[in-house]
């Protein structure tokens, strides 16, 4: 019944690693459930949350693309819409994934005192992962339509293709990326500061650079190679292919990044959120 | 020490080193079901990091512990559903209301929704927060969100509750509100375990308690048995004017069992204080004033550490 | 005014430890937006042939909104979360008016170091425009203060507005709902006479057209003749969120 141990530095490792167990649905729910109590009160923020993208698309996608030529025979709204769902998927992710995980982590200890309960680190961080990509599935969903309503209303379609089916699916895929990564990105960022180097030097520069207005290939070659790391170019070229119908092989170079990054960075999130919460 | 096979907490060679600093150096001790237990220590005497270890909320680097008769290490999430935390800062959700507070903190514990609203409102009435249950968390006093953590780690009618410094920082009405309701805990048969660094708090809540220093137990027993081993029954203090303290040297010695030399003021163990205070007169110093009073636990933390629980 | 200075100083403190963060949302990112849309989206809308007033290429025609628009998004920054901060958590403006500085010092302090830092971001903007050689006329140099009193007449009613605040929530819709469509309908991006008639007549009434207006005229030397209407909205819209500002500002402190 007893048990003694001793642990030297490379056991507490490994007892780290046998603490990280797999999440449980149920208690993940939780996150989710809380996120949605807060957000009663607060609704009006992830209501806002839908309209950037939309006014992105009216001003620069359309209102723009007026003097745009096509771009391989994609009228430039259309060029530019698919571009936008993703990154309204991105949105969701920073806002819930990055910044309100950060405060509740470091400022409101909220982790702390939900720890005290049979909940463990796994499920915090998957319930906020499903919570973030949730958001992000609602936004595509919802832009999405305002997509497709418009583009017929306005006798100017911007989805092309029966494969615009699969683009919701693939918003959530890239929804659930983001988070992920989001949330990783969190556990490394300590000071007040690190959240403008991040919008500034990571999040800002995907938004231009990924394709969403100006195709990739028009930048210089470093700019080109630099893109094509990082998660926001995938998700535009994968929901690109799909709305404009224009798929090629290229499509599981993005759906396999999209796959790999988003559990790479879940994996070291848990491990992260595991030392810092836990110690 | 008991080593009763139904300690509800059991702790061998308890350590906890971070990186090379140890924060808790070995102790052991425990918990029998229904007694309220206390560690008493100064701030950083590891305190609250035992108390994190019990929680599971923080790995043991060495020795043994076992709560509800599990290993912390690998049964967590049972032994957290049996137990009720307050800790030492509160950790509300701020986001949310008072009330919402209660139900979600049920939810974590997978209590069924019409079971946590009753308990909820029963709780709310149990701390007397049944008027502010719609009220936002940041509108509460310090007091209030005391009794609100208090209320939240009540949901889930744990058996343990570990409670780290429930009174800090509180005004002193808070802190008799808090003790009140500590007290018909105990009535009601829940088990407690609580740190403070406040002698009084020590003596009125704990049945039985540790005495921490510097990662290290220093002195076990109920509050009356360690007063009684460490201390005399009485202590008379003594203030002299400034040019007379420093020529006390040895001048007091023979009055009563012990004489404590301290900055402002001199202590003089007796067990009879009144006595010791006529025998004082008797050589004729000079004093400001004289009190007799019951010994405490701050009086056996001086003997045992030769210093002052509060610095 | 000395206390208003002493703002300034503060400040000045206190930015000396946090600059990098804002160099990036205020210089940096102006300049990565001008750098895929100006030249990257520039040569497409050049290439399709559509005219833009003044016969410039894309590339002229942005730049310049972009730098009103910068100041406007510094501006609405500064004026929101920093003095949510230092009014509630941080309590900074609390410790000060204990002191014998007064409410009009702050407001006046407060505003004058963010005029600083505008001129600031404006000076490196202009510079960097003239490196691609976008300025057509020595005029630009008027667009620095014009690029800051465009940022003023944003700060000015939004330090109003956040004094009476006691959550940073409506920030947010503010962000979302109020700046975002201005950077995008203010003809920073598009040519104002290109979007519906409702949409123009709207962007009289907003500082940002009037703020591009200047700014592009004065650095494209080609100043439209309604300038002096321009720089009067602004400039009431500026006084006015002073006036506004000391009132909230009072009421918030000396309550």
């Amino acid at each position: 019944m007893t048990g003694r141990f001793s642990l030297s530095r490379r056991s507490a490792f490994s007892a780290y690693a046998g603490t990280l167990a797999l999440p449980s649905p149920r208690r993940s729910l939780r996150m989710v459930q809380r996120n949605l109590v807060v957000y009663k009160h607060t609704w009006m923020v992830i209501v806002s949350g839908f309209f950037e993208p939309l006014f992105y698309l009216l001003g620069i996608g359309i209102g723009l693309g007026s003097m745009v030529p096509a771009i391989d025979g994609v009228s430039y709204s259309a060029f530019v819409a698919p571009g936008l769902l993703a990154s309204s998927c991105l949105n969701g992710a920073i806002t819930d994934g990055f910044f309100n995980i950060h405060f509740k982590l470091y400022f409101q200890k909220t982790y702390d005192g939900i720890l005290a309960t049979p909940m463990r680190v796994p499920d915090v961080v998957f319930g906020e992962m499903l919570w973030a990509l949730g958001r992000g599935s609602v936004y595509a969903a919802a832009f999405l339509t305002v997509v497709l309503v418009l583009g017929e209303a306005s006798g100017r379609p911007m989805l092309l293709s029966p494969w615009a089916l699969l683009a919701w699916p693939a918003a959530v895929l890239a929804a659930a990326a983001f988070s992920a990564m989001a949330i990783c990105l969190t556990t490394f960022a300590r000071k007040v500061e690190d959240f403008d180097t991040v919008m500034g030097l990571l999040v800002m520069p995907m938004f231009l650079f990924s394709g969403i207005f100006v195709p990739v290939a028009r930048f210089p070659d470093p700019v080109q190679w630099v893109m094509r790391a990082t998660p926001l170019y995938h998700a535009v070229g994968l929901l690109r292919q799909l709305t404009t119908g224009s798929v090629s092989v290229a499509i599981f170079e993005h759906v396999a990044y999209l796959v790999v990054a988003g559990l790479v960075a879940f994996c070291v999130a848990m491990y992260r959120l595991e030392r810092t919460l836990i110690k | 020490m008991h080593s009763n096979e139904t300690s509800l907490v059991r702790a061998r060679g308890l350590t906890k080193q971070f990186g090379a600093f140890i924060a808790v150096d070995g102790i052991g001790f425990d918990v029998q079901p229904g007694e309220a237990f206390g560690f008493l220590g100064p701030n950083g005497a590891g305190k609250t990091s035992t108390m994190r270890m019990i929680a599971c909320v923080s790995p043991a680097t060495d020795g043994e512990l076992r709560v509800l008769d599990m290993n912390p290490r690998t049964h967590a999430s049972l032994i957290k559903a049996r137990l009720g935390v307050v800790p030492q800062q509160d950790n509300l959700d701020t986001e949310i209301t008072v009330r919402e507070n209660l139900l979600m903190y049920a939810r974590y514990f997978d209590i069924p929704r019409h079971l946590a609203e009753k308990r909820a409102d029963a709780l709310l009435q149990f701390v007397e927060l049944d008027d502010r249950a719609g009220a936002q968390v940041e509108s509460l006093s310090g007091g209030m969100k005391r009794r609100l953590t208090i209320a939240r780690a009540l949901v889930n009618e744990p058996e343990l509750i570990l409670l780290d410094e429930p009174t800090t920082g509180l005004d002193p009405q808070a802190r008799h509100v808090v003790w009140e309701r500590l007290y018909q805990l105990k009535r009601r048969g829940a088990t407690l375990l609580l740190t403070t660094h406040y002698m009084d708090e020590a003596e009125r809540l704990c049945d039985r308690l540790v005495v921490m220093d510097k990662a290290k137990i220093v002195a076990e027993g109920s509050p009356r048995e360690l007063i009684s081993r460490y201390s005399t029954r009485e202590v008379l203090e003594l203030r002299f004017p400034d040019d007379v303290h420093g020529t006390l040297d040895g001048r007091l010695s023979g009055i009563g069992e012990r004489v404590e030399m301290l900055p402002d003021r001199v202590q003089v163990y007796a067990a009879d204080g009144e006595h010791a205070l006529q025998q004082v007169h008797a050589l004729g110093i000079p004093f400001e004033s004289a009190l007799v009073r019951r010994s405490t636990l701050e009086d056996v933390f001086l003997r045992i550490t030769g210093r002052a629980l509060i610095e | 005014m000395t206390g208003a200075l002493r703002i300034v100083h503060r400040n000045a403190l206190v930015y000396r430890r946090a600059w990098r963060g804002s160099v990036f949302s205020s210089f940096l990112q102006p300049t990565l937006f001008f750098c895929a849309m100006g030249i990257g989206l520039g040569a497409m809308v050049d290439a399709g042939g559509e005219a833009l007033p003044g016969g410039v290429t894309y590339a002229e025609f942005l730049a310049p909104g972009l730098l009103a628009a910068a100041a406007m998004q510094v501006a609405g920054f500064e004026s929101t979360y920093p003095v949510l901060g230092k009014m509630m958590w941080f309590r900074n403006y609390e410790a000060i008016t204990a002191t014998p500085m007064s409410v009009t010092d702050l407001v006046l302090g407060e505003l004058a170091w963010l005029a600083l830092r505008l001129t600031a971001i404006a000076v490196a903007f202009v510079l960097v425009m003239t490196a691609f050689g976008i300025p057509r006329s020595p005029l630009v140099i008027l667009a620095i203060p014009a690029a800051v009193l465009t940022g003023l007449a944003f700060a000015a009613p939004i330090m109003a507005f956040a004094a009476t605040r006691k959550h940073s929530n409506t920030f947010n819709v503010l962000f979302r709902f109020v700046l975002t469509p201005l950077f995008l309908f203010s003809g920073v991006f598009v040519p104002i006479s290109r979007l519906p008639r409702p949409l123009v007549r709207a962007a009289w009434f907003t500082p940002l057209f009037h703020g591009v207006e200047l700014v592009r005229g004065l650095a494209l030397g080609a100043v439209p003749p309604t300038w002096p209407l321009h720089l009067l909205f602004l400039a009431a819209l500026a006084a006015a969120g002073i006036v506004v500002a000391q009132r909230t500002f009072r009421q918030r402190l000396h309550s």
